[in-house]
């Protein structure tokens, strides 16, 4: 890539990989260092398949949610990975909320107001648009365990937004 | 609640709101010209090339001594030195690197110093005693 090109990619990209970061890492500068590993991991790639626009896109999110997740792990080595908010298998009762009056600044606040690891597994899956295999794969945890995690997060986010 | 997922889902892009600090760009860039520098080898194969390059070294002092080469003494004395260099443990810090060089480095070094009234053997001689003297001093203060 020239400098033109490489400042052309960066202004792209980089909104999209810094807030995917954030979302899971929750802090500016270790969201800045992943974004940073991420597209400067795509900019050294050895692969000279050219990708169009969405592969581009979907082959740095994943690579950051990687990064990201690996970075969560280290803050939490001590503590078991997930574990550490232990959820029961049972899936919780689907309920609906009138998307009337829903605005996204308040889905967005109650979405990140949420705990981990419901936070977490929520943004994958709805944000980032990643299949539960995925994420088992990135964290290691069984798809079952994922989605009573997901089921679990649903109903708060549910519960905040009716408040 | 599907649709409320569904809701989310549609507008994800919209939900990327934050900015990274001012002059992000700026450190990007400058980490990008970091990371595509040239990467230095592993420490793992540089010592195995530290040892294999030292046992030659040594191999070559030692032929050297045997024959009565002042040049061939001289440079083998400076292979020798250089591979003592290499060998220096990176946190060893700068005084060791001074030890060493005051033990060893000659501004006039005395290979060129010799009377040429001096026949080879004689010089070859005082030159295998001088800098093997060297060798085995700067030799104790890398084992330190």
């Amino acid at each position: 890539m020239t400098r033109q090109e490489i400042t052309e990619f960066y202004q792209q990209y980089h909104r999209r990989v810094y807030n995917t970061a954030w979302r899971i890492l929750q802090n500016s500068d270790d969201a800045e260092e992943v974004m940073q590993d991420t597209l400067i991991k795509y900019i050294g790639r050895k692969d000279p398949a050219p990708l169009s626009d969405p592969q581009i896109g979907a082959w740095l999110v994943r690579t950051c949610v990687r990064a990201s997740i690996d970075r969560l792990r280290e803050r939490k080595r001590r503590a078991d990975f997930l574990e550490l908010y232990a959820v029961d298998e049972s899936e919780v009762e689907e309920e609906e909320v009138p998307i009337e009056g829903v605005d996204m600044a308040r889905v967005q606040q109650a979405l990140q107001s949420l705990e981990e690891p419901y936070r977490l597994v929520l943004n994958l899956v709805l944000l980032e648009g990643l299949d539960y295999e995925e994420i088992a794969a990135f964290t290691g945890k069984k798809e079952v365990t994922l989605r009573s995690i997901y089921s679990r997060g649903r109903a708060k986010l549910i519960e905040r937004l009716r408040k | 609640m599907k649709e409320l997922e569904q809701y989310i889902r549609s507008h994800a892009s919209e939900f990327d709101v934050m900015e990274p600090l001012p002059g992000h760009e700026e450190r990007f860039l400058a980490r990008l010209e970091q990371a595509q520098k040239p990467a230095r080898r592993p420490w793992r194969i540089v010592w195995g090339a530290v040892a294999v390059a030292a046992s030659l070294s040594a191999l070559l002092f030692v032929t050297a001594l045997r024959r009565s080469d002042p040049e061939a003494i001289y440079l083998a004395y400076m292979d020798e030195v250089s591979q003592l260099y290499a060998e220096c443990p990176a946190d060893a810090g700068a005084d060791w690197d001074e030890a060493l060089a005051s033990l060893t480095e000659e501004a006039n070094p005395l290979f060129l110093q010799l009377p040429e009234e001096m026949s080879r053997l004689q010089k070859a001689r005082v030159l295998r005693a001088h800098y093997g003297s060297l060798l085995e001093g700067a030799k104790l203060l890398a084992k330190q």
